[in-house]
């Protein structure tokens, strides 16, 4: 059986598009020293150091070992990983599984991503297999414009609901410290006056490119209860992975989505997700995401999604907030954009996100990341230890 | 000299260029091979749950049994139709090339008949001629530029039929 797991500790960078007045080492400092003065810990209480970003988008091998002086590794334990889209998300379940197995009482992750220094969009190009179909992959854009497509045929859903799903990721953003846009966006025509990249998609539709590094600090129930006074527990995770195809022949992909989500309503007694969960941080690198996302995870029937949008219903103000940070439409640091997600959760589980809190009370938190050939990486955090 | 004046940020730039040669293995090595010298295109299948493999593999990653070795392979007529196509617009580099690639260009996902999906070009390049569900068929190299790479296909022809 594994020991309970508490999140005691959170941090973040401000996010911006380039970074020059920092190196990336410094950039994880800055996490990792919010995260500790956060929890009010020193490096000396940290038992192990798991890190986490995207391969190639700096060019730099062995990352883990530079930032050894600067995340405080010296002469501890610990381990890179990397699972592309879905590394923010994996690092946190890291942290767990160190913690869960009794191996470690108090563990930190430190992911970021510094996309200014690289170029991502070639880096993202080596993801497919270098011989079979490596030469005809043309990355994000055209999927999230395949998914629009797709999505308003199916739904009836309009290029104003897409807009909507913007207003929202803006208006969050604006409230945030951390987030990267703030665009100031008031009206639906302020979103579709923007570039059109591909039908349907909006420059406006998709995620910036942004430099950024987060830190969580996780402990053992027990250490928990001793160094922290406001725990966020955390009841659950799961990893799906499938065949790393990316030409299934269907226009979009949405099985392991719904299977993460239904695998963590199954083993937590979630029966209806907009009543049992508080708050969702959801990896959306699109606005077309978003709303075919919300489907996937059944929180509304299917072709619906856009409904809720149309309702209120997701705003921050809402009867059920998704991403009330901004998200990732507002902030894309890719290899620390699953574990922000987690960061923020907990932050609106203890009340201290700030002005992006929610207004309904935070009893339960469902967060994700997503990655290529459609990973996901689903975890459920809890203010309540039982 | 000015306290006050903002602090120069200096980067050094770096343009990385490392060779590679990927291995093929037995599977994917036999189709290849049987592209290029005899013009044929192939699928293993798994023997459990008896969807076809393409690219061909040694496993099939769902029931996690393995597949037969070629020639216990199917055949496939390199015909198909249209599931649906892109029209890149937007300037991409070959990241075997490190070289922008000319565009635009369609490419297309297609559905072969024997029910499996390709990825590959399509020679028309007016997307008012494209349609989904359209016949296409597969037109290879001469056989004296076949490199043994899946760009020995040359691309997917509309036909009539």
């Amino acid at each position: 059986m594994a020991n309970r797991v508490a999140i005691i500790g959170v941090g973040q960078t401000f996010h911006t598009s380039k970074r020059p007045d920092v190196c990336i080492p410094e950039l994880c400092n800055e996490a990792v020293r919010a995260a500790l003065e956060d929890a009010e810990l020193t490096i000396k209480d940290i038992d192990a150091i798991v890190v986490g970003n995207m391969e190639l988008f700096e060019g730099r091998y062995h990352q883990d070992l530079w930032q050894v002086d600067y995340v405080g590794s010296y002469h501890k334990p610990g381990f890179r990983v990397t699972t592309g889209g879905t590394t923010g998300g994996t690092l946190p379940c890291t942290a767990f599984f160190c913690a869960a197995s009794g191996v470690f009482d108090v563990v930190m992750a430190v992911t970021f991503e510094k996309q200014g220094e690289g170029d991502s969009r070639a880096a993202l190009k080596t993801v497919a297999d270098p011989i079979w179909d490596r030469w005809i992959s043309t990355g994000a854009i055209g999927t999230f414009a395949r998914l629009g497509s797709w999505y308003m045929k199916e739904s009836g859903a309009t290029e104003e609901h897409a807009a909507l799903v913007r207003l929202k990721a803006d208006k969050n953003a604006c409230l945030n410290p951390y987030a990267h846009l703030k665009l100031n966006l008031k009206t639906v025509e302020d979103v579709l006056r923007s570039e059109m990249l591909v039908p349907p998609l909006r420059k406006l539709d998709m995620c910036p490119t942004s430099e950024g590094a987060c830190a969580i600090i996780v402990a053992s129930e027990q250490k928990a209860k001793k160094l922290s006074k406001k725990p966020v527990w955390v009841k659950d995770w799961v990893e799906v992975h499938n065949e790393a195809r990316y030409n299934r022949g269907d226009p979009v992909s949405l099985e392991n989505l719904e299977k993460a989500a239904l695998t963590i309503y199954r083993r937590n007694g979630i029966t209806n997700p907009r009543r049992d969960i508080s708050v969702a941080e959801i990896y959306e690198p699109a606005t077309w995401a978003e709303l075919v996302w919300y489907e996937a995870y059944h929180f509304c029937e299917k072709g619906e999604a856009f409904r809720l949008v149309e309702k209120g219903i997701t705003e921050r103000e809402g009867e059920f907030p998704v991403n009330p940070s901004g998200g990732v439409i507002a902030t894309n640091p890719i290899g620390a954009t699953g574990m922000i997600r987690v960061a923020e959760a907990a932050l609106q589980i203890r009340g201290d996100a700030g002005a992006h809190q929610v207004s309904r009370e935070v009893k339960r938190t469902f967060t994700t990341a997503w990655g290529g050939s459609s990973w996901t990486v689903a975890h459920l955090l809890s203010k309540s230890v039982d | 000299m000015d306290k006050k004046a903002s602090p120069e940020y200096l980067g050094t730039p770096n343009l990385l260029n490392l060779p590679f040669n990927w291995s093929a293995g037995p599977y994917l090595g036999k189709w290849l091979t049987e592209l290029r010298d005899n013009g044929k295109l192939w699928a293993s299948r798994c023997p459990k749950c008896q969807r076809l493999l393409l690219p061909p593999r040694i496993i099939c990653g769902i029931c996690q049994v393995r597949a037969p070795e070629w020639p216990d392979w199917v055949q496939l007529s390199g015909k198909g139709k249209l599931i649906e196509w892109e029209k890149v617009v937007a300037p991409q580099m070959n990241p075997s090339t490190g070289k922008i690639e000319p565009e635009p260009y369609i490419h297309g996902n297609i559905l072969l008949d024997e029910g499996v999906t390709f990825q590959h070009y399509l020679e028309e390049q007016d997307e008012t001629k494209l349609k989904k569900g359209a016949r296409v068929k597969m037109v290879l190299k001469p056989r004296h530029q076949r490199e043994g790479l899946v760009t020995d296909i040359l691309y997917f022809r509309l036909v009539q039929e």
